[in-house]
């Protein structure tokens, strides 16, 4: 050995590693050429014993004809690597990426806050504040200001809850909240009041004794019905799109005058109800102190049950009640 | 109400187009048709007509015509009335007193002798079973007939059954009795109206007639009422007897007083004609006529303000006339004096009639916008509260639930963990057994968890957020704002959440051992605000599970959540990220078994710590035989770090031992051995 040129012995165990990586025929066999050739003790590894031992003169090209062997040697095996895999890969148990994913779990929102988030998120950019108000009601604030006069029907007990103080009762309708309003604020205003109302009924899939509703009102001077028929297109345009429609229908609300019942028509379906409005009557003003010679205002309400039934194509109100988890999961 | 397509046209000249056509005319100009829910017939149309409370005059065919008349600009056919009389006089075959005009605003009497009765020809059977009214016989059948048509309620007598030849209007005697034509026994009170001849009751008036002088085969001469009652009264008696009529639903509205005689005659006319007899001359006519009416001034310009829509003084003049309105011209300029008629009670301010002029102008024609301006809106601070809680709760795996404000009486002791108002309770149950107005969510939220047992779901984690309602101290009406939480999660799952959402929202809380209402007295804790319970966290009561049927142990937490609002805003401001590395420590200490954690917690929070930046308990340890009964092994990891500098293990190790001395001096317990 000690004769013969050092190069050309890298030369020559260079071509036979060479072989051996090309020749290997699976990850186990690349695995075993793998550690001969350049582990620890492998071939290349004794290699580096034989520059320690070389000559002074030869030691410069020695090294760098190791270094060159080194680097095309992994190189070399980097490529077989990519071609047959590695013994892990081979041996060992691989991911199986078509597992279903995991994840932490994850709560969801019942489908009546969401529908109440969006007409308060599309009232709010029509300029409407929050407002609340209070779910037990007296006698002047859920009647006699809404101008519902003593002895009318709609005060019957069979049709509200009355509350055993003798006082109070729950209210039938977020109307009261417009009554609130105008108490502690002056106008100009524009107020939305989301709420639960009240009235006794028989269960069954499209009746319940509770309900929620959103109430709109906006008191300005020089109002018409042309502004509310505007504010209605607006927010329902902001609600299901530019192509949905809106039509006014004459009604009759204690509270409103002249009334309307408010239909939508999205495109390709029928017309469908979706509320009731109005411009503020004159005696609600006047029951809070307001002067309708000077100011004007209108009110809406839109019932959030009916629309998300109707949005979510939920069959019986009793769902949203009974909270089936399985139901709360769905319309997440 | 039912209404027949074709009885509506009998009143219409000139023809207003097919069953749906004449269904769009009414509303879209105010009485809503359901034509789904109507009947189609051979050859009429049976309309669902929703008449709104105010248009008690649309409760008849007529009225009807006439809105159809006035939308479509056709005439009224009014129906016949004029009718043949004989020389002898009313007068001369009863009278009629009434005791209280303010009970009886008029009462029209006539008389018709050698009737026939029997049945009833084809078309007038058909007219009323096609709005669902049974055919009795001619005589009964004219007067509902009429009232259909009228919206007069009329009530037809047997006259030879009423003794002493006379009617009297008065309040029931206390105790007096009548037999009413449903068989019925009554016994009367002073609020009662009755119909009375000589003896005493003879009907209800304005709800039901009394079946001694009812109209039977027999009958030869007849008395026909057409009267004017008042609604508070009708009301009342119909409510207090549980009876209910097509004429007191119309008293309790209020009818036409100046209607009574037309529909008195128009009934006659038709008697006669179905079942011939002689009709006296001299109608009796106690009350008359209401007194004319003044005109309302209707401003031009207050229309187009409020409408959006301009109208001249000739349309408007036009459409209010179309309705029997008498309109005298502009008086001042711009300002038309308009009288309504007597039927239309709901008209009797301009503003009144300003509906009408849009509704039957039609309401299409209101323009879209003129441009509001538009104001930015500031945050309503307890809704924002709310809803990020909602979406924290979310995130933590709860699935937010919606439930009524009722629970069953004597629920688990009326549990109330935070609420501190008065209870309520609705004096009508919404179900039999449910009328209190809950001051917890938890009964809520049990219930729906055992709807899911019920179901097969399990492994449930739910939260609600409600006011409680109920009165404060000077009994007003008030409410507290809660949330409510239930999960089949362990105490401390729950606790956790408790913990993050008092973190997120600013608030320091502490949470102390306690015993709860409700909450099983050995897994319980209330969270305390500045020494106040804010909130409760505890396993559900045995008795409240039992009472729900249910399998599991949730746990349940209830926070008030106006501390959230009111308190002070979050302080988001950043400070320096630590520079030097952290020292963790793993030490186990071995204590009573009934040493809570928070005694030990205390030790480790004293304020001259300052290097223990964070302690975690990551295991408890139980074994007897290692550790001897009634102990348990706290797994602490104690991380020290310093803002000045590097920490050595010197240091570190300083600290741990005076930590360990301090356990000592408290008697807490000791390091574990090996």
């Amino acid at each position: 050995m000690s004769d013969r040129d050092p190069v050309e012995i890298v030369e020559e165990v260079g071509r036979a590693c060479r072989q051996a990586l090309l020749l290997a025929d699976s990850a186990e066999a690349l695995g075993r050429v793998r550690n001969e050739v350049l582990g620890r003790q492998g071939r290349v590894a004794a290699l580096m014993e034989l520059l320690q031992s070389a000559p002074k003169d030869r030691k410069k090209d020695l090294g760098q004809a190791l270094n060159k062997l080194k680097a095309e040697l992994q190189a070399l095996l980097d490529q077989r690597t990519s071609e047959l895999g590695t013994i892990e890969r081979a041996t060992g148990i691989v991911e199986d990426v078509t597992l279903p994913g995991k994840t932490k779990r994850i709560g969801a929102l019942h489908p009546l806050t969401k529908i109440e988030r969006q007409i308060v998120q599309v009232l709010s950019t029509l300029g409407f504040q929050v407002t609340e108000g209070p779910e037990v009601e007296d006698e002047f604030h859920n009647f006699v200001a809404l101008n519902i006069p003593p002895n009318h029907p709609a005060r019957d007990e069979s049709d509200n809850f009355y509350l055993d103080d003798g006082k109070h009762l729950l209210r039938s309708q977020t109307s009261t909240v417009q009554i609130r309003t105008m108490e502690r604020k002056k106008p100009p205003f524009r107020v939305m009041a989301p709420g639960r109302v009240f009235r006794p009924d028989e269960v069954d899939a499209t009746h319940h004794f509770m309900f929620h509703q959103v109430e709109g009102l906006v008191v300005e001077q020089g109002l018409s019905m042309s502004d509310l028929k505007s504010t209605l297109l607006a927010f329902f345009r902001g609600l299901f799109g530019p192509d949905v429609e809106l039509r006014l229908r004459p009604s009759f609300f204690p509270f409103t005058e002249p009334s309307a019942e408010v239909d939508v028509k999205f495109p390709g379906r029928g017309w469908v109800e979706a509320g009731g409005c109005g411009m503020v009557d004159p005696a609600v003003f006047e029951s809070v102190g307001i002067d309708p010679e000077v100011w004007s205002g209108f009110a809406f309400g839109i019932g959030i049950e009916r629309m998300a039934m109707r949005q979510f194509g939920i069959p019986d109100i009793r769902l949203l009640t009974e909270n089936d988890v399985r139901f709360l999961r769905q319309l997440d | 109400m039912k209404a027949s397509y074709r009885w509506i046209c009998d009143y219409l000249k000139g023809n207003p187009g097919d069953a749906d056509r004449v269904a769009e005319l009414l509303t879209f100009s105010g009485t809503e048709i359901d034509l789904p829910k109507s009947e189609r017939l051979a050859d009429d149309v049976i309309y669902e007509a929703g008449v709104t409370s105010n248009r008690v005059d649309s409760l008849c065919h007529v009225g009807l015509a006439r809105e159809v008349a006035a939308v479509a600009g056709l005439g009224l056919a009014f129906p016949e009335t004029s009718v043949r009389r004989e020389l002898k006089p009313t007068s001369s075959a009863i009278d009629v007193t009434v005791e209280d005009p303010t009970l009886c605003q008029r009462f029209v009497a006539q008389v018709i002798e050698g009737v026939r009765v029997g049945p009833s020809p084809e078309w007038l059977v058909r007219r009323l079973t096609s709005v669902g009214i049974r055919s009795i016989n001619n005589i009964v059948d004219i007067t509902n007939f009429v009232m259909l048509e009228l919206n007069q309620p009329l009530h037809a007598y047997d006259l030879t059954k009423i003794r002493g030849a006379t009617i009297v209007v008065r309040s029931a005697r206390p105790g007096e009795r009548l037999r009413l034509i449903n068989g019925q026994v009554q016994e009367l009170v002073a609020t009662d109206v009755v119909i009375a001849d000589a003896v005493g009751a003879i009907g209800l008036a304005g709800v039901m007639g009394g079946m001694d002088s009812e109209v039977s085969a027999n009958t030869n001469v007849i008395l026909l009422e057409s009267a004017s009652f008042a609604a508070l009264s009708v009301r009342r008696t119909a409510r207090r007897l549980g009876l209910r009529s097509d004429a007191s639903h119309r008293f309790e509205r209020g009818v036409d007083r100046n209607g009574a005689a037309v529909a008195s005659d128009r009934a006659a006319r038709l008697i006669l004609e179905v079942a011939s007899g002689r009709l006296l001359s001299g109608p009796l006519d106690v009350g008359g006529e209401a007194p004319g009416r003044s005109p309302i001034s209707l401003r031009l310009e207050k229309i187009r303000s409020v409408t959006g829509v301009a109208f001249d003084a000739k349309d408007v003049s036009r459409s209010l006339t179309s309705i029997e309105c008498r309109v005298a011209s502009e008086h001042p300029i711009g300002t038309l004096q308009v009288t309504p008629p007597s039927f239309r009670a709901d008209l009797f301010r301009e503003i009144d009639l300003i509906e009408e002029v849009i509704r039957l102008a039609g309401i299409h024609r209101v323009p879209e916008s003129t441009g509001m301006t538009v104001i930015p809106v500031p945050e309503h601070k307890a809704r924002a509260l709310r809803e990020r809680l909602r979406d924290r709760l979310v995130s933590h795996g709860y699935f937010e639930t919606l439930t009524p404000d009722f629970v069953a009486d004597g629920v688990p002791a009326e549990l109330s963990p935070v609420s501190r108002l008065g209870a309520l309770r609705a004096r009508q149950p919404v179900r039999s057994g449910e009328a209190s107005l809950r001051r917890s969510v938890l009964p809520s939220l049990l219930q729906v968890r055992k709807h899911n047992q019920d179901q097969g779901n399990d492994d449930l984690h739910l939260f609600e957020t409600t006011a409680l309602k109920g009165l404060d101290a000077a009994k007003e009406a008030a409410s507290i704002p809660v949330v409510g939480m239930l999960s089949d999660s362990e105490f401390r799952d729950v606790r956790g959440v408790v913990e993050d959402l008092c973190a997120h929202f600013g608030q320091p809380v502490t949470i102390a051992k306690a015993v709860v209402d409700g909450l099983d007295r050995d897994l319980s804790a209330e969270v305390l605000l500045d020494g106040r319970r804010v909130g409760v966290i505890g396993g559900v009561g045995r008795e409240a599970l039992k009472a729900y049927g249910l399998k599991s142990k949730p746990i349940y937490a209830e926070l008030e959540l106006s501390p959230f609002v009111d308190g002070p805003p979050r302080n988001q401001r950043f400070t320096a990220l630590p520079r030097f590395p952290a020292v963790e420590r793993d030490l186990a200490l071995v204590v009573q078994e009934s040493t809570p954690y928070a005694d030990v917690r205390r030790v480790l929070a004293c304020e001259d710590l300052v290097t223990l930046e964070h302690v975690e308990l990551f295991d408890v340890f139980r074994d007897p035989a290692k550790l001897g009964t009634n102990k348990k092994s706290l797994a602490l990891r104690l991380r020290f770090r310093s803002l000045e500098g590097t920490l050595t293990s010197e240091d570190v190790d300083k600290e741990i031992a005076g930590i360990l001395s301090r356990f000592h001096e408290k008697g807490l317990g000791s390091l574990r051995g090996p």
